[in-house]
């Protein structure tokens, strides 16, 4: 990679990390997108954010390191450059010192006549002179001049005194030649250290003939002091440098320490790096350290590359100016000396970064906490004020806004808490002058209270009693009838002829009797339980809209047998425009059952018996008479007539006793739906029992279901749904076909509605247009309904004479208690939302 | 009943041993085979052994009540085709117990004390 854009890398990843990391954040924040995309400051969130920033910075690290130790590698490749070089120049120094010693010998000994061999004289000069050279640079084995014979004519150690030279290389080639003679490195045959020779051959000045030949066996161990003091005291200051030395064969010289003896065995011609530099000797060579690192441990060279790694690095080929073969001199260091600090520091920087990534979000989310503290106060605070602690203060400290809030709020609190405190003190100071005069009032007071909770305690034991009683007869009636019913099914058995057998007549007529019985007592058992309920409130009234004449039509002829059975004749008058009356009808034909039953019992044969029906003037009531002439009931027994089991004085035949319940039953339920009944008699003028039933108004019906659901639901603890279905076009239709028709058509709505939801809902239709449906809301019950209602509603046909008229409708719900617990709340939120939500 | 026609067999669970005897006559002459049981559990074991056509079941019992009877016997694959009749006490929650039981998968619910009348009309309309 060229050196600029590594330079500039750094700067182009800190850009890079700008555009990943921080634009879209930026871009989050300008568009409100935290919103928009519903991001929350979840402490998750926080961490993934806070590390993903981080990223860039672990980038640029990883990009530092890597550049650091491309500079420190190169820093190395540098010295150990330089440090080759220089052991280069150190030792060709070493070596051209030798040459000039040796150059400088045989001159000398060039000009001088020696004299014959043997002869003590010559032989001590040069003796003399040799081991002067010897004396002054202790890198000779030996120097010696050696006659042409390969006789030593003077040497200057007595170790070779005496060796035959004629054979060695070195003689033979010096002696052949003017120029100078280096030998290979090799091991010495007299002191088995290593050692290179260097020799020249001496000849006379004038007459170039052959005096000798100059020999100089240099210890090769100098060479390796001279590395080792260049490497480790000049250059490698003190770092741990590998040098090799090798020769132009490859033979291994030097080895960091390793002096020649030891490794002059062996050649390392394989070596990549001595192959480099042995072709471009003169150039510095690079070889990049892991790749080449098997290379110099397969050929044994450098065991130790294995443990240090090597960073190769510099191969440096000895000096072109040695004049001698060349050497080569390969030095190296181990990447770990040279990475040392670098690690170091990478190691820290991770102990870092893992710190960062781990404490950082801690420190960020318990910021953001920080931050939010002074806004959970206020909001805290203006809660705790809110009910009503107007003496708590908010205590923000952030010297912001939010601390200006707080006081703000403080403000008003303490405002708050002013006007209290002098409305207060009016108050007192009104009470207390009401005091003043309450004070004899206290006593009366206390006294009052005191009867009260006597009459409370006492209504509610009688209450209790009441509850009691009730649950008591409720029970024995019940279990009264199912031996009953076992009795009777077995008198019916017999009677049916289901079981084989003929019966006598006489038989026939006793279990008649019996049967007739068995049916009284039901009857007695029937009314009991139903007074018994009646009074205790517990039955249900399934009030609705009922036309006295269809009811009346309907009644007489089931209690016509009876009448006819004794010869009486009964009638009946209704009042013209009759408004429907708001009843149950099981119940008010009930009522009417017994009174006309009555009636029946104490009318003599011939008599009449007349039903009327009228308005009561001037109130929504509508009056019921059952009118007879019969018996009459004596002036006496007439306030105690409607008491249970009053069986009156009257003379009755046998065989037709009643109950005595059937009038405070009647009673009841007259009662139960708003009514009064009465009687007028006397003994022998006939009777008139009166009752009165409310008149079915929609609203106030309305508000009687309304509030007998809301009781139910609310005793329950359930709920339900009030829909309200409005015609969409009223006013139009109103206009166009008239109010009435509007109440035909409403009622047509109604009736299509209540063939189409559950019996057991209830419902009620007004007159404007506007059909009431109350639910109960159990899931399944209001889903099915609205399903319903929603088929309902689009486009209605409905007739006016021969006219179609289109109706569309509308619905809205209100749920109760959600939506509200008065019929008017419900009224209003469901009309709003049949009206799509437009008041 | 025809001749040709098999007796269809009902199955009629009261506690109250009387009544069910009187009941059980009177589905008698209708042709019908009676089979009784006295509790639930007993119910549960007749209605897996005699397969009857027809389950009168009483709500107010020991052990199971007739709402457990009815759900076990409709959450049963092999059963739940029974149509089953449930005597509901009289009682003021009348209508919600009827509901109760329509919903577990009655056929239908006759108020208790019953009128025989009534009971074998049902029992022709269920089964014929």
């Amino acid at each position: 990679m060229p050196n600029f854009i590594k330079l500039i890398q750094p700067y182009l990843l800190l850009l890079f990390g700008v555009v990943v990391f921080i634009l879209p954040y930026y871009f989050l924040a300008k568009y409100h997108l935290w919103e928009k995309f519903k991001i929350k400051l979840t402490p998750v969130f926080v961490i993934l954010f806070l590390s993903a920033s981080l990223a860039p910075s672990i980038l640029i690290a990883v990009y530092g390191y890597n550049l650091s130790k491309y500079v420190l590698v190169k820093e190395a490749k540098g010295y150990l450059t330089n440090a080759s070089y220089t052991l280069s120049n150190n030792i060709n120094s070493f070596f051209n010192k030798r040459i000039n010693e040796i150059e400088y010998l045989s001159n000398m000994y060039s000009v001088f006549q020696p004299a014959p061999a043997g002869t003590d004289n010559t032989t001590r000069d040069v003796i003399n002179s040799l081991k002067e050279f010897q004396q002054k640079e202790s890198s000779y084995k030996l120097l010696g001049l050696i006659a042409p014979n390969g006789k030593p004519l003077a040497l200057t150690s007595a170790q070779w005194q005496g060796q035959d030279f004629s054979g060695q290389d070195y003689f033979t080639a010096a002696r052949r030649s003017d120029r100078i003679y280096f030998s290979a490195p090799s091991i010495g045959t007299v002191d088995k250290q290593p050692e290179l020779v260097i020799s020249r051959a001496v000849r006379n000045l004038k007459t170039k003939k052959l005096i000798g030949v100059i020999v100089g066996i240099i210890d090769l161990r100098k060479v390796g002091e001279i590395t080792h003091y260049t490497i480790m005291r000049s250059i490698a200051e003190n770092r741990y440098v590998f040098v090799t030395i090798l020769d132009e064969s490859a033979l291994l010289l030097y080895d960091n320490g390793m002096l020649f003896s030891r490794y002059l065995k062996e050649r390392l011609a394989d070596n990549e790096v001595y192959q480099k530099v042995k072709r471009g000797a003169k150039a510095e060579k690079e070889i990049e350290s892991s790749k080449k690192r098997d290379s110099f441990v397969t050929s044994g060279l450098i065991p130790f590359s294995h443990e240090y790694g090597y960073i190769g690095g510099v191969q440096v080929g000895a000096d072109p100016n040695l004049a001698f073969n060349r050497w080569i001199i390969l030095v190296s260091i181990p990447e770990t000396t040279v990475l040392e600090g670098l690690q170091q520091v990478k190691t820290k920087f991770i102990i870092v970064i893992i710190a960062i990534v781990v404490f950082i979000p801690f420190f960020a989310v318990s910021l953001a906490r920080d931050f939010l503290k002074p806004v959970y106060e206020i909001h805290r605070g203006s809660e705790i004020i809110g009910r009503g602690n107007l003496d708590y203060h908010i205590q923000v400290h952030t010297g912001n806004e939010l601390q200006e809030l707080a006081e703000q709020f403080n403000l008003m609190a303490d405002n708050l808490k002013n006007s209290y405190t002098e409305l207060e003190k009016k108050v007192q100071e009104r009470t207390g002058e009401l005091r003043e005069r309450n004070i004899d009032l206290q006593q009366v007071q206390d006294y009052l209270v005191q009867k009260n909770e006597e009459l409370r305690d006492a209504y509610i034991r009688l209450e209790r009693l009441d509850i009691m009683k009730d649950e008591f007869v409720s029970t024995v009636s019940h279990e009264l009838r199912t031996p009953l019913t076992a009795i009777k099914e077995g008198v019916s058995l017999i009677m049916d002829r289901v079981l084989p057998g003929d019966l006598t007549p006489e038989q026939e007529r006793v279990l008649n009797i019996a049967k007739k019985n068995i049916e009284r007592l039901e009857t007695l058992i029937q009314d009991i339980l139903d007074l018994a309920k009646l009074e205790s409130g517990r039955m249900k009234m399934l009030k609705r809209e009922l036309l006295a004449q269809r009811l009346i039509e309907g009644f007489i002829p089931t209690i016509m047998p009876l009448v006819e059975h004794k010869k009486l004749s009964l009638t009946y008058s209704l009042e013209e425009g009759l408004p429907p009356v708001y009843a149950d009808e099981t119940r008010l034909v009930q009522v009417l059952t017994n009174l006309v039953g009555n009636s029946i019992k104490f009318t003599d044969s011939g008599g009449k018996i007349i039903v009327k029906v009228n308005r009561v003037k001037n109130t929504a009531m509508v009056e019921f008479a059952v009118e007879d002439t019969g018996k009459g009931i004596p002036l006496e027994a007439l306030d105690r007539i409607f008491e249970k089991f009053e069986q009156v004085d009257r003379e009755v035949k046998p065989g037709i006793k009643g109950t005595g319940l059937g009038l405070p039953i009647c009673r009841q339920i007259v009662e139960a739906h708003g009514g009064k009944i009465t009687v007028t008699s006397g003994l022998n003028k006939g009777s008139t029992f009166s009752f009165t039933l409310p008149v079915f108004e929609p609203t106030t019906v309305f508000e009687d279901i309304f509030r007998q659901f809301t009781d139910e639901y609310e005793q329950r603890q359930e709920k339900f749904v009030l829909a309200m279905i409005l015609i969409k076009n009223y006013q139009y239709i109103l206009e166009r076909y008239g109010p009435t028709w509007v109440k035909i058509l409403t009622a047509d709505i109604a009736q299509s509605l209540q063939e189409k939801i559950q019996r057991d809902d209830r419902m009620i239709k007004m007159v404007d247009g506007t059909v009431i449906v109350l639910v109960k809301d159990s899931g399944n019950n209001y889903q099915q309904f609205a399903e319903k209602l929603h088929k309902l509603i689009p486009g209605q046909t409905h007739f006016y004479d021969q006219e179609e008229v289109k109706v569309d409708l509308i619905a809205g719900q209100a749920f109760f208690p959600h939506d509200g617990t008065g019929w008017e709340e419900l009224l209003a939120q469901a009309r709003y939302r049949a009206k799509g939500g437009k008041a | 009943m025809t001749a040709e026609k098999k007796a269809k067999t009902i199955l009629l669970v009261d506690d109250e041993k009387d009544i069910a005897e009187l009941t059980r006559l009177r589905i008698l002459s209708l042709g019908y085979n009676v089979v009784l049981a006295g509790d639930g559990e007993e119910a549960l074991v007749k209605i897996r052994s005699e397969h009857p056509d027809l389950i009168l079941l009483d709500v107010k019992m020991p052990k199971l009540d007739g709402y457990q009877v009815c759900k076990a016997v409709k959450n049963d694959p092999l059963m739940k085709d029974i149509p089953i009749i449930l005597f509901t006490a009289s009682s003021r929650h009348v209508m919600e117990l009827s509901d109760r039981a329509l919903d577990l998968g009655a056929a239908s619910c006759i108020k208790k004390p019953f009128d025989s009348k009534e009971l074998l009309a049902q029992i022709k309309k269920l089964i014929g």
